[in-house]
């Protein structure tokens, strides 16, 4: 079905855990990565949320001892005396791994201090020189408390202005246990569901990848069912907090997963057309980049799918192995971008027009395009730029191309 | 999608795949700071031209301090300690392992020794003896079958005292992986045959056992739709660089899936065959798949419908009625596996009485069997399955597919 | 909580004392079956003699060790992993996994399915210890608990089911 591998890399050093009693392996895991006294970040949100208290309680009988630092502010950058004071209690006091609970920021300073305590605070300045033959970096468990934008499963962190991208940055395990999300907002959680929504539907439909579509595969189902049981509640509000109940919960767990899967994709497909468009589109249009991806995704396919076998794992993905076999194939791809429309509409349709099914939906003006265009155009892109201005034309007002 | 209650899943292995994926290994190495490896193999590989091949992609790029290829089809202890010693009298500082499941085993052992400073391999047995990074390996796989160069576990064996010492870590794990077709090309189509029949049984195994996984199961149907598209005609036309390609990509992805959700029965009774009766762990795999699935198809009768779709296509799937769905995909495989013989000129067996030696004597003897069932009591394959086995199980199940005939399912006991 | 603070999570002194309790009848319970089943005679008639099972939690218990001695028999040896060298550990990965075991809350199979299990040791001996383990709790349990700890409920005979059940627990018991 669909593509044939040719030339492809894949590499994911993140174990990914999920369900129930999850939490409850974490001290086993960390002791077979010969840690036992972990140091742990968090945020305010997550301490709010009284997350620590699970933590402590699966670490109960473990005989590991757990540094906790104060929550960092959510809202605020993470400073270098903040980094300063965790390096020194981390060294002086002897922890050898580290927990991060939270989210992108508290995942940012974790990587950064791991880099820190791991090969000395110089390597903050040389980070690339340093990493190669360099001894491993400590154990790194990032234990979600919400859904994010897969930055925090990546090989990226973002520190003080200045950008490390090494492969060894990402968290060895990424522990997904129900008990622990955090309460959040409506429109933080529904930003984090579509960038992974359009990050994996980009891959599944033009990825050459096996198993960069293996993980694209899997975040779809995560998150086609919750995030649309998150939105079918009577009334919507982006300051909506959930979760509210078990349900809610488990349904947020799921969209966590999918957006720790992000994370991977993002670092082993570096064509993501959507992403990096969604990334660069003007922030007084669009609440997230996820909901800017989405909206160009359908024209991206459009332009970029060469057969209609290419997005047959879109489509099956999408409709489920029943539905895909009502549709016949010389209209796999016409139906699969047809699918994602309908999915914008519907987005559109629950959250009361927050959630924009177009650029003009979004308030971008359609004088203004060249300058977006420009815009778009310092992303790194591979592909022709007559080909990125022609996605952006088309989403405009979401036309199908055959009638645009 | 089928979402368990709890699970896990990690693949650590920088799978690297495509044409020319040998010469990337230089960069691979010094990337982790490593330029002087080993490069470990056996009389097979080095026989085939394959050393050859690796050495001419990668020697610009470092100093290959030693070729060892001395390695036995059954990975041995004092094998390992003794390449170990010459590990660290050439100064290597790191291993390319080029061969299949023995290699890979081998050369993860003497990793261990190595990176722990250590000369003896006993400590070191278990889940949990190895605390942190061990040093670059780099894994070539030259069959499209087994999928040990993405598995945790190493299975070295002490003759001396008759014994197999089975380790277990992440840290176990290659660095790397090294899917390139130029090391499948010259397989023989009926050794193409049974080491794809492998990875299609640990494709179909991870989706219908009792660790599967919503990851499991995307890398599993990935790999099914490569071997089922290419593999035939791979067998007929073994030049088939795009084919060798995909079958090898499927190996790889059919050993991360197993690898994380784990097999059952049919590698549990496979295992015995192999051991009692020496019969290739492929053939053991293709003869075997199906009866697996009839024995336990009164627990996973679902799965194996919803299998039909990534085996027989859309079209099979529709037309084919819900409940009958599961054993129609009992029969594709077995017609499968007939298609291959014939693509093979009969060297493909489809039961295990009709596999013959040179001079035409059944290697595995009926009076065998009731050994087999024993055996096949001490495998922990059997933990995963969905369905409870015990002597009599096993023997029932290995006479049925001794014999070529469909499973009595009446006389199954249901848990 | 504005100060960085030290915390080292206490003991769970209530799944402990469960735990040690059920671990108690389940070893002496071995020890009766031994002598007793048939079956449990042929398992552990496939170990080596002065071969050494243990069942536990991670990190420290609480355990429950099974020995064979150098004359075929085979004994509770208590709780103790220290006593004596262990030859095979059959490992709950936290307590919280161990009393969702021993509370049936998980089934083996879901438990080993679930990851939530680790063996150190070689895998014949393992496959033979998990099969003890189960006839054993047939033979302690109700039908209807029985059956959401183990894969298959056994057809046994009826003097299986009530002769051979009542010597187990009379030995369980006596500790004979």
């Amino acid at each position: 079905m669909g593509m044939e591998p040719t030339e492809f890399t894949f590499l994911c050093r993140t174990k990914t855990s999920f369900g129930k009693s999850a939490l409850d392996h974490l001290p086993f895991d960390l002791s077979s990565m010969g840690a036992h006294k972990p140091f742990v970040l968090q945020d305010n949100q997550t301490s709010e949320s009284h997350c620590t208290k699970p933590l402590i309680q699966a670490f109960k009988e473990s005989e590991m001892t757990l540094g906790i630092y104060p929550a960092l502010d959510r809202e605020c950058p993470v400073d270098m005396e903040t980094l300063k004071n965790c390096y020194q209690l981390f060294t002086d006091k002897g922890f050898d791994s580290i927990i991060a609970l939270g989210g992108k920021q508290v995942v940012d300073l974790a990587k950064v201090l791991n880099m820190a305590v791991s090969w000395g605070p110089e390597a903050l300045e040389t980070s690339h020189e340093h990493s190669v033959g360099a001894p491993p970096l400590v154990p790194l468990a990032y234990v979600p408390t919400t859904a994010g934008d897969g930055r925090e499963t990546d090989c990226s962190a973002i520190f003080n202005g200045k950008r490390f991208d090494l492969p060894g940055l990402a968290p060895d395990i990424a522990l997904i246990d129900q008990s622990m999300m955090a309460r959040d907002t409506l429109n933080n959680i529904v930003n984090a569901a579509l960038t992974c929504l359009a990050v994996s539907c980009e891959t599944l439909a033009l990825s050459k990848n096996p198993p960069a579509r293996a993980y694209a595969a899997t975040a779809v189902g995560l998150v086609m069912t919750p995030l649309f049981a998150l939105l079918n509640k009577d009334t919507y509000s982006d300051t909506t907090i959930f979760p509210n109940n078990k349900k809610d919960q488990y349904h947020l767990s799921c969209l966590v997963h999918a957006s720790a899967i992000t994370g991977y994709l993002i670092t082993n497909v570096r064509s993501l057309i959507g992403f990096k468009m969604g990334n660069a589109m003007p922030k007084s249009c669009f609440a997230s980049p996820g909901r800017a991806m989405l909206v160009v995704l359908p024209a991206i396919l459009e332009i970029f799918s060469n057969t209609d076998s290419d997005m047959d794992l879109l489509l099956l993905n999408l409709l489920g192995q029943d539905a895909f076999c009502t549709i016949p194939s010389s209209q796999h791809g016409v139906t699969a971008i047809q699918t994602l429309r309908n999915i914008l509409n519907n987005l559109y349709g629950l959250s009361k027009g927050a959630i924009p099914r177009t650029l003009a939906d979004a308030g971008m003006n359609s004088g203004k395009m060249d300058i977006y265009f420009k815009a778009i155009c310092q992303q790194e892109f591979d592909v022709d730029p007559d080909k990125i201005k022609a996605i952006l034309i088309h989403s405009f007002d979401g036309q199908p191309m055959a009638q645009g | 999608m089928y979402i368990p209650d709890y699970y896990e899943f990690c693949c650590r292995v920088n799978i690297v795949a495509g044409h020319d994926a040998l010469e990337k290994i230089p960069g691979l190495l010094s990337a982790m700071g490593a330029n002087n490896p080993m490069i470990l193999t056996d009389k097979g590989v080095k026989a085939a031209g394959l050393v050859n091949i690796l050495v001419q992609a990668v020697e610009k790029g470092l100093t290959i301090k030693c070729i060892e290829d001395d390695v036995p089809p059954d990975s041995d202890v004092n094998v390992v300690h003794r390449l170990a010693r010459i590990y660290n009298e050439t100064g290597c500082d790191s291993i390319i392992a080029l061969g299949g499941g023995s290699v890979m085993d081998t050369a993860k052992g003497i990793n261990i020794l190595v990176s722990e400073k250590s000369d003896d391999l006993m400590q070191f047995t278990g889940a949990g003896a190895l605390k942190r990074k061990l040093k670059p390996l780099i894994a070539v796989p030259t069959t499209a079958g087994t999928g040990s160069e993405v598995t945790i576990i190493a299975v070295i064996a002490d003759h001396e005292k008759n014994r197999k010492m089975a380790f277990a870590s992440y840290f176990l794990l290659p660095d790397a992986a090294i899917v390139d077709p130029r090391m499948t090309l010259t397989l023989p189509p009926h050794i193409t045959a049974a080491t794809a029949m492998d990875a299609l049984a640990h494709s179909v195994e991870a989706c219908t056992m009792l660790s599967k996984n919503p990851l499991s199961d995307a890398h599993a149907k990935e790999a099914i739709c490569l071997i089922k598209t290419h593999l035939l005609d791979v067998i007929a036309n073994p030049s088939n660089k795009e084919g060798r390609l995909a079958l090898a990509t499927a190996a790889t992805l059919a050993g991360v899936a197993f690898s994380n959700s784990m097999v059952g029965m049919v590698h549990a009774l496979g295992h015995s065959f192999g051991s009692v009766c020496h019969i290739p762990h492929g053939s053991c795999m293709a003869i075997l798949l199906p009866y697996g699935l009839e024995y336990n198809l009164h627990k996973i009768e679902d799965r194996m419908g919803e299998l039909l779709f990534v085996l027989a296509g859309p079209e099979t799937y529709t037309k084919t009625p819900k409940e009958q769905r599961a054993l129609k995909t009992i029969a594709w495989i077995r017609q499968f596996n007939q298609d291959i013989c014939t693509a093979t000129n009969g060297m493909h067996a489809t039961c295990f009485k009709d596999i013959k030696d040179q001079d035409q004597n059944r290697r595995v003897p009926e009076e065998m069997l009731p050994d087999i069932a024993l055996t096949a009591l001490g495998d922990g394959a059997a933990f995963y399955n969905p369905e409870d086995t015990d002597y009599d199980d096993w023997l029932m199940v290995a006479k049925a597919a001794w014999e070529g005939v469909s499973l009595d399912r009446t006389k199954i006991k249901i848990g | 909580m504005d100060t960085f603070i030290e915390v080292k999570p206490q003991k769970k002194i209530f799944q402990r004392i469960y735990l040690s309790i059920m671990l108690w009848f389940v070893g002496r319970a071995i020890q009766a079956a031994s002598r007793v089943d048939e079956q449990v005679k042929n398992e552990f008639n496939t170990m080596p003699d002065n071969y050494t099972f243990s069942l536990g939690a991670f990190p420290h218990g609480p355990y429950m060790v099974i020995g064979k001695d150098d004359n075929g028999k085979v004994r509770y040896l208590g709780s103790d992993i220290e006593k004596q060298p262990v030859d095979l550990e059959l490992t709950l990965k936290s307590m919280a996994h161990f009393f969702l075991l021993f509370t049936f809350m998980e089934s083996t199979p879901t438990a080993n399915s679930r990851d939530r299990m680790c063996v150190n040791g070689d895998v014949p001996p393992a496959c033979a210890a998990v099969r003890i383990l189960d006839i054993v709790q047939v033979y302690l349990l109700p039908k209807f608990i029985a059956k959401l700890a183990i894969k298959r409920y056994p057809r046994w005979s009826f003097k299986r089911h009530t002769l051979d059940r009542a010597l187990v627990l009379i030995r369980t018991l006596i500790g004979f």
